[in-house]
This record gives C-alpha cells, sequence and structure tokens, in this order.
C-alpha cells in the first residue's frame, strides 16, 4: 500500500462528485467542488445557483447560450505535479483586451487558475498574504522584485461552472499587475477586499499536454513571458569572459615573448646619379617565425612616394616583394587650411621564416613639378613584432555573438513593454 | 474517554475531550455539558453531504503535536457556507480547523481580555475592514464581518452558535499567514487565532476516499 | 546545452586556436600590401 493509499480510511466507499439539475432551465449539472464552490453558474443558461446549502436555489435566472470551452468543464490535466480539474470557466475584458480564465479544482490542494490570453497561458495561485508596496512603487515577494506593469478595471463578460464566490456578468474589480519573468503578482480590489494572485508563465506545450488542447499561435510578448535570449544571454556572457580572458593571455605571452628588435636601414636616396635599386642588409631574422614591418618615412611637401621592395632569404633565394607607398599634400582654401595623406608608411611582412635577409629597394617619387623628390626616405626595420590584428579579429569574434543577443534581449524586452501604460521605453 | 447517555433519546454518546458541547449521533440533539450534568438544548441538521476529503475521526499534525478531527459545524453566511472542524489534541488541548475557499486554518481560543482595544458594548457590532486590533500583543487587521448562521453540525465541539440567532463572525489577519476570528453572540464573544496551514503539512490519515483523487505524497515541502 | 551555446563555445575555441596560431607563426591576415612570396632566380637579386 502506497504512503498515499494508507492515509485515506478503507472504511466507507468513495464519495463522487454530485450531480444536481439546474432549477431554472432542468439540465443536469456535475458540483466537482461541493462544499467548497458556493456557486454555479449552470453550462446549460448561466441561471446563477446557490450551491452553498443542501438544496440548490436559483440566484438569477438568464438564458444564455455559451459558446463551446477551450476546456470543458471537469477536464483533468496535472500541471506542476498535481493534477487538477477544469470547474468553472470566465471570461473577462478590458479596454478592448479579451481573455479567458478557468478554475482548477483539487479536493486537498484547493482552487487555481489557468488563465489564457491571446495564446499565453498562465497558472495562477492565491496568496493569503497581503502585500504592501515599497515606498518606490517596486513590490517584493518571494526573493524577487516586481515591477508594475499595468492597472485597469476589468469586467466580467460570462462564467459558467462552479465558483467560490458568487461571480455575475457585469462585476468589475481594480486590477494591477507587477512583474518578475516568469511571475506576475496580479492584486484585485473589489469593495473592501483584496485578493493577490500570483502568476507563472506556461509553456504552450505544457498546457497542451496537460490538458488535451490546441493552442494557437501566441500574440505578441505577455507581460511576464520569460526572455529566451536572456537565458541564454548569461552563459554565452560566461563564456565570453572566459574567451577574453584567454585571448588576453594569449595576446600578453605573445606580447612577452616579440623581440621587437629595430634595425635601422639608413635611408633611399633619390639623388642624381644614384642608383635607382639599393640593396640593405644582409640582416638575420632569428625568430622562428615573425611578423615585421618596414617603416619608410620622409618629409614630404605635396609629393608621393613608391618602393617596390624585395626581402631575400640570402640562402635559399626565397623573395617576399611588397610595395611601401606613401604621400602628403598640404594647402588652404576657403574652408582654412587642409591637409591629406601621410609622411610614413608601414608594410607589414607577416611570416618570415628565420634567416638572412636583404632589402632590395627600388623607389618612385614625384612633387607637383613631376620631379624626383629632393629628400631622403628614412627606412626602418622592426623585427619580430607583437600582431595586434588577429588580437582584435578574435576580439570581434568573441563578442559578435554576445551583443547579438543582447539586441536580441532589448528587443524582446521592448515588444513587451510596449503593451505597458508605464513603458521604461519612450516611444517619441 | 466517556460514554454518557443523551438526555433526549437515551443513546450512548462518546466524548473524547473537554469540549462542552456534543450533537448526539442518532437524535442530533445539541447537548451541553455543565459540570456534571449533560443537557439538551434542542435539535441541529445533519452537516449537508460535501466533496471533503476530511472526515470525522481523521488525524493529522500541527506543529509536532498530533490531532483527531472530533467534530464540525457547518457555518454559513449570505453568499456562501464553510466547515469548521474542532481538532482534539493530545495534550487535550483544543483548536478549530477551518475549512473554506480551499484553504485549512488552524486557531485556538484566546483570552478575551488579550483582545485591545477592549471591545465596548456594541463596539465590535460596528467593527469594519480596515479596523485594527491587538490580539496577544499581535497586530491585525479587520478583512471580513458577516453575519454566520448554523448549517449543521456533528460530533464534539468546542462552540455552536446559537440555533435561530445570527452570529457576527469578524475576520482578522495578521503579517504573514496568521490569521483570527472574533465571533460575537449575545451572550459572548470568543476570539481565536492562528495561522493558515497547508494540506501536505499537516500529513493527514483516515482521510475518506473521494472517487478519482488520491491525496498528495504526505510530505512537508 | 542549446545548440547556440555549443556553436558559439566551439566558435571561441576557433577563435582562440586562431589567435594563438597566427601569433605563434608570426601571421596577420588582409596584410594588403604584402604581394605572393616569389622565387628568387639567384641569391642576393631580384628581377622584376
Amino acid at each position: 500500500m502506497s504512503a498515499s493509499e494508507s492515509s485515506v480510511a478503507s472504511a466507507a466507499a468513495a464519495r463522487t462528485a454530485k450531480v444536481v439539475s439546474c432549477p431554472a432551465c432542468g439540465a443536469s449539472l456535475t458540483l466537482r467542488a461541493l462544499g467548497q464552490s458556493v456557486m454555479a453558474a449552470c453550462p446549460s443558461c448561466q441561471s446563477q445557483l446557490d450551491v452553498s446549502r443542501a438544496d440548490v436555489r436559483l440566484i438569477q435566472r438568464y438564458r444564455e447560450q455559451v459558446t463551446k470551452l477551450r476546456i470543458p468543464l471537469g477536464t483533468r490535466g496535472v500541471l506542476k505535479g498535481e493534477r487538477f480539474e477544469v470547474i468553472g470557466a470566465m471570461q473577462r475584458s478590458v479596454s478592448g483586451y479579451r481573455w479567458e480564465e478557468y478554475l482548477l479544482f483539487n479536493p486537498y490542494l484547493g482552487f487555481r487558475w489557468l488563465v489564457f490570453d491571446a495564446g499565453h497561458w498562465n497558472f495562477g495561485t492565491m496568496l493569503r498574504e497581503n502585500l504592501s508596496l515599497s515606498p518606490s512603487g517596486t513590490l517584493e515577494y518571494g526573493g524577487r522584485k516586481f515591477t508594475k506593469f499595468q492597472s485597469g478595471k476589468p469586467v466580467v463578460d460570462w462564467a459558467v461552472g462552479e465558483f467560490y464566490w458568487r461571480v455575475t456578468a457585469g462585476d468589475r474589480v481594480n486590477s494591477s499587475d507587477y512583474i518578475a519573468p516568469p511571475f506576475m503578482l496580479s492584486l484585485e480590489k473589489a469593495d473592501d477586499e483584496y485578493t493577490w494572485t500570483q502568476l507563472e508563465y506556461l509553456e504552450p506545450d505544457e498546457v497542451e499536454a496537460a490538458f488535451h488542447v490546441h493552442s494557437p499561435a501566441r500574440d505578441n510578448v505577455a507581460p511576464n513571458q520569460p526572455n529566451p535570449a536572456s537565458r541564454a544571454m548569461s552563459r554565452v556572457v560566461q563564456i565570453a569572459l572566459t574567451a577574453l580572458v584567454l585571448a588576453i593571455g594569449v595576446q600578453v605571452f605573445t606580447a612577452v615573448r616579440a623581440r621587437s628588435s629595430t634595425i635601422s636601414l639608413g635611408n633611399y636616396s633619390f639623388e642624381k646619379g644614384v642608383a635607382p635599386e639599393q640593396v640593405y642588409g644582409p640582416f638575420t631574422f632569428d625568430a622562428p617565425f615573425s611578423l615585421n614591418e618596414l617603416t619608410a618615412s620622409a618629409g614630404l611637401n605635396n609629393s608621393w612616394v613608391e618602393l617596390d621592395c624585395s626581402l631575400v632569404n640570402t640562402v635559399t633565394g626565397e623573395t617576399r616583394e611588397f610595395t611601401n607607398a606613401f604621400s602628403f599634400y598640404q594647402g588652404s582654401d576657403s574652408d582654412g587650411p587642409w591637409s591629406e595623406g601621410d609622411r610614413h608608411d608601414t608594410s607589414l611582412l607577416p611570416t618570415i621564416p628565420a634567416g638572412t635577409y636583404n632589402l632590395v629597394v627600388e623607389g618612385a617619387s614625384g612633387d607637383d613639378h613631376d620631379q624626383r623628390i629632393q629628400q631622403p626616405v628614412s627606412l626602418s626595420l622592426t623585427h619580430d613584432v607583437v600582431p595586434w590584428r588577429n588580437f582584435w579579429l578574435a576580439v570581434l569574434a568573441i563578442v559578435a555573438y554576445p551583443l547579438y543577443l543582447a539586441l536580441r534581449v532589448h528587443a524582446f524586452e521592448r515588444q513587451r513593454w510596449s503593451e505597458s501604460d508605464l513603458s521604461p521605453y519612450s516611444s517619441d | 474517554m466517556a460514554n454518557r447517555p443523551c438526555p433526549a433519546c437515551g443513546a450512548s454518546v462518546q466524548f473524547r475531550s473537554a469540549a462542552p458541547y456534543a450533537v448526539c449521533p442518532y437524535c442530533q440533539s445539541l447537548l451541553v455539558r455543565r459540570d456534571a450534568t449533560l443537557e439538551s438544548i434542542g435539535r441541529v441538521a445533519d452537516v449537508p453531504e460535501d466533496f471533503s476529503p476530511l472526515q470525522l475521526n481523521t488525524a493529522g499534525v500541527f506543529e509536532g503535536r498530533r490531532f483527531t478531527l472530533i467534530g464540525r459545524i457547518r457555518k454559513a453566511w449570505e453568499q456562501g457556507s464553510w466547515s469548521e472542524w474542532c481538532a482534539l489534541f493530545d495534550d487535550q488541548r483544543l483548536g478549530w480547523l477551518a475549512e473554506a475557499q480551499g484553504d485549512l486554518v488552524m486557531t485556538f481560543e484566546r483570552p478575551l481580555e488579550q483582545l485591545t482595544p477592549q471591545p465596548k458594548p456594541g463596539a465590535l457590532a460596528r467593527a469594519k475592514p480596515g479596523n485594527n486590533l491587538t490580539i496577544e500583543g499581535r497586530r491585525f487587521t479587520v478583512t471580513d464581518v458577516k453575519a454566520v448562521v448554523l448549517l449543521g453540525a456533528q460530533g464534539e465541539l468546542i462552540s455552536c452558535p446559537p440555533k435561530g440567532t445570527a452570529m457576527k463572525s469578524i475576520d482578522v489577519r495578521g503579517p504573514g499567514m496568521e490569521f483570527g476570528t472574533i465571533e460575537v453572540t449575545a451572550d459572548e464573544t470568543s476570539v481565536f487565532t492562528g495561522r493558515f496551514v497547508e494540506f501536505a503539512e499537516c500529513r493527514f490519515s483516515g482521510l475518506r476516499a473521494l472517487e478519482g483523487w488520491t491525496p498528495p505524497v504526505a510530505a512537508v515541502r | 546545452m542549446r545548440p547556440g551555446t555549443l556553436i558559439y563555445i566551439v566558435l571561441c575555441g576557433l577563435a582562440l586556436s586562431f589567435l594563438a596560431f597566427a601569433n605563434l607563426r608570426g601571421y596577420v591576415p588582409f596584410a594588403s600590401n604584402v604581394a605572393q612570396a616569389a622565387r628568387g632566380a639567384t641569391a642576393g637579386h631580384f628581377h622584376k
């Protein structure tokens, strides 16, 4: 005998739900929460019946036809690990929005609510405590901070089945909602009575599986709908930070090991009589593989320089050709003085193996008279420099997805708050 | 535990507690114990049928102490009704376990002197939701005031609303799960305070079988 | 773990591997002023 079975006395036969007939229309209705519910609205004619005493009494006669319920009365399903039965259903509306509320009952656990609103489902539990707002207008409950989302005066459009209070079509309450996704706290004030309900967002497939109902496509974003990008975000940020730390580590290691030794090569001269092809070196690259920089600079004035260079390995003859070119112009016009270009250029020479090299340079230049420039071009070679491009590319690759997710998080939140009058995202 | 003959019909009525009231299960007479005497003060209706998992002799636990349900009153107000079970604890203390709106509330009687402000004659009759008062130094706020009548009763009871006249029931709420009731009749005023309890917290045994339902796993969550 | 997160971990791994190996080899991408390596005819001499 299981633990739950042993708590039930085996003497008497099991109590069953009571079937009565409606005093208004004669249809039979099942009372599933007898003793806890105080009122039933006949599912056939919607007449209000008092079921709080032994005899069923008519409170108010109606002759309404009710459209087929999304979840029929008497449907049972398991939510949050417990079985519930739908005993009542009602529709409420405010400012043109309509939604359905299903009263769930479990004889041991009492009442719960299942709310359907434009494809979104929420599981409601009434709180017994009366909560109070902090001076700043936020609400704290269960270790969470709730932000006010909206308030309104919803009205009951229709109600069928059993309820624990006398609900009538036309009943209106003052309602305020506070959100901390996936939770929402809803306050309803009717006369002097305050009722706080905690709503938890349910994914549609959870409700479809529990109550065998088809849930239509969701419209917009529900106030307490969890942000799907947020859930991925925290994990992704963790990974991104780890990757960034590792990237910085690799870069620091590279920087520490880099020789960054400067080899001054002298000048390239455009003077008349000097051969156009000038050779510099030999010099030794001792790093096994290195990124090197050749910087050429000259005191240009409205002139240009173009150097065709070759780095030649003295032993293997392997040659790396590259061009180093720069120009500098300046003047003055109606907007003031202007300048364009640089008086230097740096060429990157990647993946050069260790060895002894010569640099062969053949240059051309021109000034505003198409004459060769007079100034010499200073050449400087730096061996085994720290590559920065790789680091920034890696950083870009690492932060791209988190930034994209952050945009998605933001876009979702904007959509969430678009339904609220209290949106922190101003629309102007 | 004692058995005494019902003064109305002579049947043997069982008394397990020191509760002053009892309902004869055979003739539904309401019996009052005053010192050694047992007096019948009229008849009461049997409790109406309902779908509650609780029944007489259901046992449970509250704050480490075992109790048994030995009686029940069904009370009604203008717009509804509910049950109150009389709970007998192992140390002979008595409490009320109210079953209403899917909630369970366990309360115990407190001395009337512990209610402040002390009600002047007629003051409690004018109590309104929002009024503040203190019971045994704990602060409560009135949430509900109802005129209550008796629908039916069974077993042994701490108190019983007088037949024919309404009793005023003033519900008060304290911080957290605290709850209280002040019951005012023409002759007396009683004060009860306690708190909401979860069904699983009580670890009930001897529950009534409900077709199609099994109790949740009896563990404190 | 969600597929997107898994792909992201792989991407970070690739980025870090690229960083480590490229730095080691002195390689940088998009060095536009570098022409293809050409085999020289003789040491110390180059043909246009």
